[in-house]
Formats: C-alpha cells, sequence, structure tokens
C-alpha cells in the first residue's frame, strides 16, 4: 500500500466518524496556574493528529487527561461516543507509549508484550499466538525471551509500541516516543511507525515538541500555546497558512519583518517596514503595528515580473549549506527582523557581502498582529 | 618501600578490626559446644548438650516463638504502611511529605529506652493492657524507620511511568502496585525488611517496658536466663541465631542478590 493511498483511505474513514475522540472544554490548573483552558478537539477515526508545542504549552498535561493519569477540572472526554471523564484509566482502553518507554525490567520482551493480555486474562494459548503476532510486527522474534535492559533503544521503542498495541485499544496515545533515539534512527523509526498504526488501523494522538517529527506523522498537526490549540490543520496548510505569528515561528523558518500598516483596499494593503513599503493580503487598521512572515522557499532572487511580487533589496550575510538545500542569511535594515532564503541550487559567484534582490509573491506574504 | 608499607599497615589493620568484630561470635560459638556447665572459653571437649538444654530452659523457646511472631507482624506491616506512605511521599500526594517521611523515620534516632517509657505511658493512657499488641505496634514503630528508608531509597529510583503503564494495560492501581512496582523496588524490600525483623527480634530497651510475665520476649528471657543459670545454653542459642541470619542472607542473595540489596 503506497502512502499516498493510505493517506486517502485514513481520511475517508476520519470523515465517516469525524468524531471518534471527542474533547470538550476540558480544563486543568495546578494550583494558581491554568494549564488547559475549555480545551476542544476532535479526531476521526483513524486519523493520527500530533499535539504540537513548546514545553509547558499542556500537550503532556491533556494526554494525561485522555489517558485518566489526570482528571480535568472541567469538560468531559469521549471515544467512540463512550463518556470516559469519570472512568478509571484501567478500563478506558487507551494505549500510552510513554517517553522513556516504561518498560518493565523484571520481564522479557514477551512477557511485556503479554502483560496487558493477562491483566484481560485471556487464556494461555491465545495470549502466546497474539505476542507471536506482535513480535513479528516489530520484528523482533529473536527477542522474545531477552532482558529490556539488554535491548537498544530502538528496539525498546518496538517493544513499548508493541506492547501497547496488542490489547487492540480504542485509542493510542505517543507522549515523544523518539526523543531518546539519536537522529538517523528516529527518521527512520518515525516512517516505521506510521506505517505500522496505518496498517493497524488504530485512531492515534501523538505528542511531540518537535515540528520536523509532526510534520512527517500526522494527519492534523494541533499547535498548543500556554494551554491552547491555536491552529488545528493538515501539516501542509498549519506550514503554508499558519493562523498566528506564534504557529508561524514555531513551525518552520521564516523571514520576519516588523511594519505599520498603511492602509488599503479589497483585501490588500501596504505596509511600511524596514526594507520599505511592501503589499500584503488581508486588512488592518491603518497605523497599527503589524509582523510580515514569508517562508524562506517562496523568496526567489532577482527582480519580479510584474506586480504581484514584494522586492527588496538586502545585503548577504552568510551562505550555509544543508546539502539538499542552501539557506541565505540577510542583513536586514532593522536588527529585529530576519531574513532567510531557501535556494534548492545556489547561483555562481554569489557570496557574502552583495546585495541582491528578492521578491515574492504578494500572495505569499503572511500579515499578523504585532505581539 | 613507603608505599609498602603502608600497604602492609592497611592490611594490619583490617585484620584487627575483623578479628574485634568477629572473635566474640566465634567465642560464643566455640562456647556452644562445650561439654563443661560453666560459661568459659576455652571450652572443654565437644558435646551439643547445651543444644539439647535449650528445650528444658524456662521458656526460652515460647519466648523465641514470641519474638519471631512479632518480628515477621510488625515487619509485614511496616512494609504494608512504610511503602504505601514513601509512594505518598515521593509522588507529593500529601502537603510536607519530606517532614512526614522524617517523621517515621525518626524512631531510630530516639534512645530505645525514652520510646519505651513512651509507649507504655501511652499503652496506659489508652487503657491498652494486652502486652502482646502493646508489643506489636511499639514494634512496627521500631521497624518502621528501617522499611522508610529503604523503601524511600529504592521509590527515589523508581520509574513510575511504570505503575501508569501497567494501569492503561488493565492492572487497576493497588494491581498495578503489586504487579510492577513491587518487583521493581524487591532489593530494597529484602533489605529493609531484613533490617526491620533483626531490630524487631533482638530489640530490648523497647520491649522491657511492655512485656509481663506471661509474654517476654527473646532477648528478654535471654537476659533472665543468664541471669538465674549463667550455663552455655545462651551460647547455643545464639549460635543458632547467627545460623539464622546467615541463612537469611544466603536466601536474600539468592533472591535478588547482597549487592543489588547493599546498593540501596
Amino acid at each position: 500500500m503506497s502512502l499516498s493511498a493510505g493517506l486517502a483511505e485514513a481520511v475517508s474513514e476520519a470523515r465517516v466518524d469525524p468524531d471518534y475522540l471527542r474533547i470538550e472544554k476540558v480544563s486543568k490548573r495546578f494550583g494558581s496556574t491554568t494549564v488547559l483552558s475549555d480545551l476542544d478537539l476532535a479526531v476521526g477515526r483513524g486519523e493520527f493528529v500530533s499535539l504540537l508545542g513548546p514545553s509547558g504549552c499542556g500537550k503532556t498535561t491533556l494526554l494525561r487527561i485522555v489517558a485518566g493519569m489526570l482528571a480535568p477540572e472541567r469538560g468531559q472526554v469521549a471515544v467512540g461516543g463512550r463518556n470516559l471523564t469519570r472512568v478509571q484509566t484501567h478500563r478506558r482502553n487507551i494505549g500510552v507509549v510513554f517517553q522513556n518507554y516504561a518498560l518493565f525490567p523484571h520481564l522479557t520482551v514477551a512477557e511485556n508484550i503479554a502483560f496487558g493480555l493477562r491483566a484481560q486474562r485471556l487464556p494461555a494459548a491465545l495470549i502466546g499466538e497474539r505476542v507471536k503476532e506482535a513480535l513479528a510486527m516489530v520484528r523482533l522474534e529473536d527477542f522474545a525471551d531477552r532482558r529490556i535492559l539488554a535491548l537498544s533503544g530502538g528496539q525498546q521503542q518496538r517493544v513499548a509500541v508493541a506492547r501497547a498495541t496488542v490489547v487492540k485499544p480504542a485509542l493510542l496515545l505517543l507522549d515523544e516516543p523518539f526523543s531518546s533515539l539519536d537522529r538517523k534512527l528516529r527518521e527512520t523509526m518515525q516512517i516505521e511507525l506510521r506505517h505500522l498504526l496505518r496498517d493497524l488501523d488504530i485512531t492515534s494522538i501523538f505528542v511531540t515538541h518537535d515540528q520536523d517529527e509532526a510534520l512527517v506523522m500526522s494527519d492534523r498537526i494541533a499547535v498548543m500555546n500556554a494551554g491552547r490549540i491555536e491552529h488545528l490543520d493538515t501539516p501542509a496548510r498549519v506550514y503554508a497558512r499558519p493562523n498566528s505569528l506564534f504557529v508561524m515561528e514555531f513551525v518552520g523558518q521564516s523571514t520576519r519583518l516588523g511594519g505599520t500598516a498603511a492602509g488599503g483596499e479589497h483585501g490588500s494593503m501596504a505596509i511600511d517596514t524596514g526594507q520599505g513599503r511592501l503589499r500584503a493580503p488581508g486588512s488592518f487598521m491603518a497605523g497599527s503595528a503589524v509582523v510580515l512572515g514569508i517562508r524562506p522557499e517562496a523568496i526567489e532572487l532577482g527582480e519580479g515580473p510584474g506586480d504581484a511580487f514584494n522586492t527588496v533589496r538586502a545585503r548577504l550575510r552568510d551562505i550555509v549549506f544543508f546539502g539538499a538545500r542552501t539557506m541565505l542569511y540577510f542583513e536586514p535594515a532593522n536588527p529585529a527582523d530576519r531574513i532567510l532564503v531557501d535556494l534548492a541550487r545556489l547561483p555562481g559567484g554569489l557570496a557574502p557581502g552583495a546585495t541582491v534582490t528578492l521578491r515574492w509573491p504578494v500572495a505569499e506574504t503572511l500579515v499578523f498582529p504585532a505581539p | 618501600m613507603i608505599a609498602r608499607l603502608a600497604l602492609g599497615f592497611c592490611w594490619c589493620m583490617l585484620a584487627l578490626v575483623l578479628i574485634f568484630l568477629f572473635a566474640p561470635i566465634l567465642i560464643v560459638v566455640a562456647v556452644s559446644f562445650t561439654e563443661s556447665p560453666i560459661f568459659a572459653f576455652p571450652p572443654t571437649g565437644f558435646s551439643l548438650r547445651w543444644y539439647g538444654a535449650i528445650r528444658n530452659a524456662d521458656g526460652l523457646i515460647a519466648a523465641a516463638w514470641l519474638s519471631a511472631q512479632i518480628a515477621l507482624m510488625a515487619t509485614a506491616t511496616s512494609l504494608v504502611l512504610g511503602t504505601l506512605a514513601a509512594i505518598a511521599v515521593v509522588r507529593r500526594m500529601v502537603p510536607a511529605g519530606e517532614a512526614v517521611a522524617a517523621f517515621m523515620a525518626s524512631p531510630v534516632m530516639i534512645p530505645g529506652l525514652v520510646l519505651g517509657i513512651a509507649m507504655l505511658q501511652a499503652a496506659r493512657a489508652f487503657g491498652l493492657t494486652d502486652a502482646y499488641s502493646t508489643l506489636l505496634m511499639a514494634h512496627v514503630v521500631v521497624t518502621m524507620p528501617f522499611v522508610m528508608r529503604t523503601v524511600l531509597a529504592s521509590l527515589s529510583l523508581f520509574n513510575f511511568d511504570m505503575v501508569d503503564a501497567a494501569r492503561t494495560l488493565g492492572c487497576s492501581y493497588p494491581m498495578a502496585l503489586w504487579r510492577v512496582l513491587v518487583p521493581g523496588i524487591l532489593p530494597g524490600f529484602m533489605s529493609g525488611a531484613l533490617f526491620a525483623f533483626i531490630a524487631s527480634f533482638d530489640n530490648y530497651p523497647v520491649s522491657i517496658f511492655l512485656v509481663n510475665v506471661r509474654t517476654k520476649t527473646l532477648p528478654i528471657q535471654l537476659l533472665n536466663q543468664v541471669e538465674i543459670s549463667p550455663d552455655p545454653t545462651v551460647a547455643a542459642v545464639a549460635t543458632l541465631l547467627i545460623l539464622a541470619t546467615v541463612a537469611a542472607l544466603i536466601a536474600c542473595d539468592r533472591l535478588v542478590g547482597l549487592r543489588r540489596m547493599a546498593s540501596i
């Protein structure tokens, strides 16, 4: 099954039951700090949704509330139409892959995987069969009798996934499961886990502070900030059309220019910035302070054809080579600003110190109220 | 040359310390096999008659049995209560957890005599006249610090996500504690239990205030025995206790390893 076909399938299934997981008006405070305030979230059946945000934004708290390890002050959580708010953790049938995996070191790999099945008091023969299937699924057949501490980080993660999914949970929660793996392994495991969960058709909530991870893995991303969901949409739309300055800054990199709205009409307006007068779609009161954002790959070198482009001139400060791409850093007129351009191929003869003309489509200029 | 001298000096000190620690034990063991009815070293001849004499000695067996019961029950009670209290402290479920932990570990720092008098007064005040239950309660207080100390140390290294993991896999909270936390901190349990048992079994200063004529623990009965008939029967009892201690250490080593227990 190709990835895109799988995506189409998952999306259509999510349409069938778009409220499979329903979180309504959930609030949580620790002492005098409000961690979550009236948070709503609906996740479709079979969907993979990431909760993305900086530490302290409430994403792990939300996860623990869904799992029943924390009780919310207000609001409710329902899965498949069943209200779980007052149901104890062990009766929720929600699987969790913990950040440190929380595997049981006194048990073998197979015993770890069998733990949930034993708690359900299934017949021994059936448990053996299911454990065997799960071991095959995560390619650890030869490790059944190993001790947990004798496994590598990647293997431990696969055991944790097998242990959480073998009980066929109604919902799977993943709490930063890649954070202790090295980068290369992390990338492999991300794709592998994505395929595995799609094959198992398990609805998943994935907590991460790593935007790349969220972009790679998710059907939808919920960007969280200070106890609220700021933006919930597909990775492509969250990236291209972030609906707040916070989301733009947190997901991906971008050029950022502060300015003042100078009036406009028909949904297009002029903004005075340190780089001169620029145009952007949208409407703000004349004189209000705004911030412009442009994704680095939207910007090209050279004059634009016609007036559908914004044009600025800036001095090149630094060239950083990333292999497949090259990032150019420019010196903005206002030191609080930032100008960066992402090029697939570096034109010959370009060196730091050169003054270059940059252009980008007006339509790709994002405008936010200044914080 | 100086290094070698220093090393030799260290070895000598080590040998002296070991002799100082073990010689009394060896003397007691040797005396227990004597033929003569006098508690004297070196022993004369070889016999097991003092082991036979334990049975006939007044109340020794009964006292040993009582001490074993009290020590076992006090240790078990301390383990359950102490572990639950330690969980509450480590997981910050109660305010001023540190103070609670310090309080529960404090009896070990109070002189036994003071504790014994206090216990006696308290029992009187509450109208508690039964020596057996008073002893048991006092010994829970005496054993609690040993359990608290080791269990707190083990719990601070324990990953509580494992308990949550067990719960998400279908175990109720008490079941999750039993199936994941207990095996996880078994070394701490074992060493805590061992120290607690020994502290209760050979406790003298607290027990002396709480026993009566019919209810006497082994240490008190042994001292009586020495006063009444100072023969090597007590040496035989002591040798059996040493044997039991060695057996317990070997059992612990087999179960969880002394190295792991000592590291708690």
